[in-house]
């Protein structure tokens, strides 16, 4: 397994909670890997962790071996712009047009002409199916036309690594399976490796080259979506069968 | 009784914390002061929304208190016949005092308040964390622009408000109560020297350097939807308007 993220034992407490009590994990290059588990488990966390957003108490995200949890700040900048992030809410920049949303990375990290990152950006909207709005603003659009420009913007450096928050959270069972679809195939296009954070099973199966399941703060399975579909463990079982009943317990 | 103790601790570690959270976030916009890239846009944009779309209000509140101040200290001073100090006594307390704090005051409600409420809706709706995550430093693409603004415009926004005040001192004393130009004019000029100007203009500088401080502060710390951000706006203009006052006496005393 050619493995490009290395997550050893990360730990993180929000006061006297504790999220993430010690995960690890390693995702393969290339490959899209899934992280599924209940509201509450810690993937977002988790997820944060692996961008820089969040500092562990204790334990490393190793990227090709550097530690990024120990990246001074102007060391994470050249890192990140190896990242791409779908935000769950899209975390458009409302006071920006669809055009200047996606040409925004464009213009902070690369000294190319006007006509050319015009070009790139049209290019990148039109990969997500977004037809002729460069002039509108993020308030003027549906909640599945946002997901398509916020995945146009994580895309438009042609990142090596993508990151989607919950990607079909809020949307409708159609346009989610169309927002699945996109991923995936931009994802099989471009080749990025993928890691994406969902609670839908439905998300998971349709994205996952591997998936790996997150309970209580650890990871409890990681593995092709054969194997964890026919995973023993109770908690696995549980979440596929889609039941309260079982050793998960929702804390109310 | 251990009640009290609680209480009085809880304060000082509230008060600590929200300070060292200015200080840090003071050195971080100077960190970023000297590094690439420099965005003369943004910069320019903050300086037209602090300084030029604040002008027509801190020129009319200017040229009233100017007014008010004339007609208040001839009252008085009618009392020893000292009319003729009208002119020196409203030109100076505008330029060494009510200038700088009328104007930082004004800012703070007009500008301070906005910017909270813009960087703490960015703050709760993730856009300073996609900032972070497509390498651009949220403190030096939303906070830096907005400090140097303050430092810079503030200055001239005070200057711009003495100008109205002494116009308005002017209109009161000699059209109102009958005093000759001459007198307002050569009585205000031989009293009031360069010196009093300056210590006006440094003041406004500070409280450009305040006001930006805290409400970007209490903006980037913003949590809690749409609640938080009102909530920290509050806080903003409440916190950057009593700091202004308080360290306006000790600018005051320091440079006495």
């Amino acid at each position: 397994m050619d493995v490009l993220i290395e997550i050893r034992n990360l730990h993180k407490s929000f006061g006297s909670q504790e999220v993430l009590k010690g995960v690890n994990l390693q995702i393969e290059r290339g490959k899209m890997t899934v992280i599924l588990g209940v509201s509450g488990c810690g993937k977002s966390v988790f997820l944060k962790h692996i961008i820089g957003l969040l500092k562990p108490d204790e334990g490393e995200v190793l990227l090709e071996g550097e530690d990024l949890t120990r990246a001074k700040e102007v060391r994470m900048n050249q890192i990140l712009k190896r990242f791409g992030m779908l935000f769950q809410n899209a975390a458009l920049f409302d006071s920006m047009t669809v055009e200047e949303n996606t040409a925004f990375p464009l213009r902070e990290h690369t000294r190319l002409a006007p006509e050319e990152i015009h070009r790139i950006v049209q290019e990148k909207l039109r990969l997500v199916g977004l037809p002729k709005i460069e002039t509108k603003y993020p308030a003027e659009l549906s909640g599945g036309m946002r997901k398509r420009l916020a995945l146009a913007r994580a895309l438009v450096m042609d990142p090596e690594i993508v990151l989607y928050d919950e990607p079909t959270t809020g949307l409708d069972p159609i346009v989610s399976d169309v927002i699945e679809d996109l991923i995936r195939e931009t994802q099989q296009r471009l080749g990025h490796t993928g890691i994406a954070i969902t609670h839908s099973l439905k998300t998971c199966f349709k994205l996952a080259d591997r998936v790996a399941m997150m309970e209580d703060g650890k990871i409890i399975e990681c593995t092709t979506p054969e194997g964890f579909r026919a995973s023993t463990d109770p908690r696995v079982r549980q979440f596929l069968a889609s039941t309260s009943k079982g050793p998960i317990k929702i804390k109310e | 009784m251990f009640r009290i103790f609680r209480y009085i601790g809880r304060m000082v570690l509230r008060a600590l914390e929200e300070g060292g959270g200015i200080f840090l976030l003071f050195f971080q916009s100077l960190y970023w002061l000297f590094r690439a890239p420099f965005r003369g846009v943004i910069f320019l944009q903050q300086m037209e929304f602090i300084g030029t779309k604040s002008s027509f209000i801190v020129g009319l509140t200017g040229l009233f208190t100017g007014m008010v101040f004339a007609l208040q200290t001839s009252y008085a001073l009618r009392l020893f016949d000292l009319e003729y100090m009208i002119g020196p006594s409203a030109v100076l307390s505008l330029t060494r005092e009510l200038g700088p704090v009328l104007t930082a005051l004004l800012v703070t409600g007009r500008a301070g308040s906005a910017m909270c409420t813009e960087i703490g809706t960015m703050r709760v709706t993730e856009q300073i964390d996609a900032l972070h995550t497509m390498a651009v430093s949220p403190v030096q693409y939303l906070v830096l622009p907005r400090i140097v603004s303050g430092v810079l415009m503030l200055p001239l926004l005070a200057a711009f408000f003495s100008l109205m005040g002494a116009l308005g001192g002017y209109l009161v004393a000699v059209h109102m109560l009958g005093q000759s130009p001459n007198v307002f004019i050569t009585e205000t000029l031989y009293s009031v020297d360069a010196n009093d100007f300056y210590i006006g203009l440094i003041k406004a500088s500070v409280f450009g350097l305040i006001l930006t401080l805290v409400s970007c502060h209490k903006g980037y710390q913003a949590g809690g939807g749409s609640a938080g951000v009102g909530k920290a706006t509050t806080e903003a203009v409440v916190l950057a308007s009593v700091t202004v006052l308080i360290s306006d006496y000790f600018l005051t005393s320091w440079m006495y």
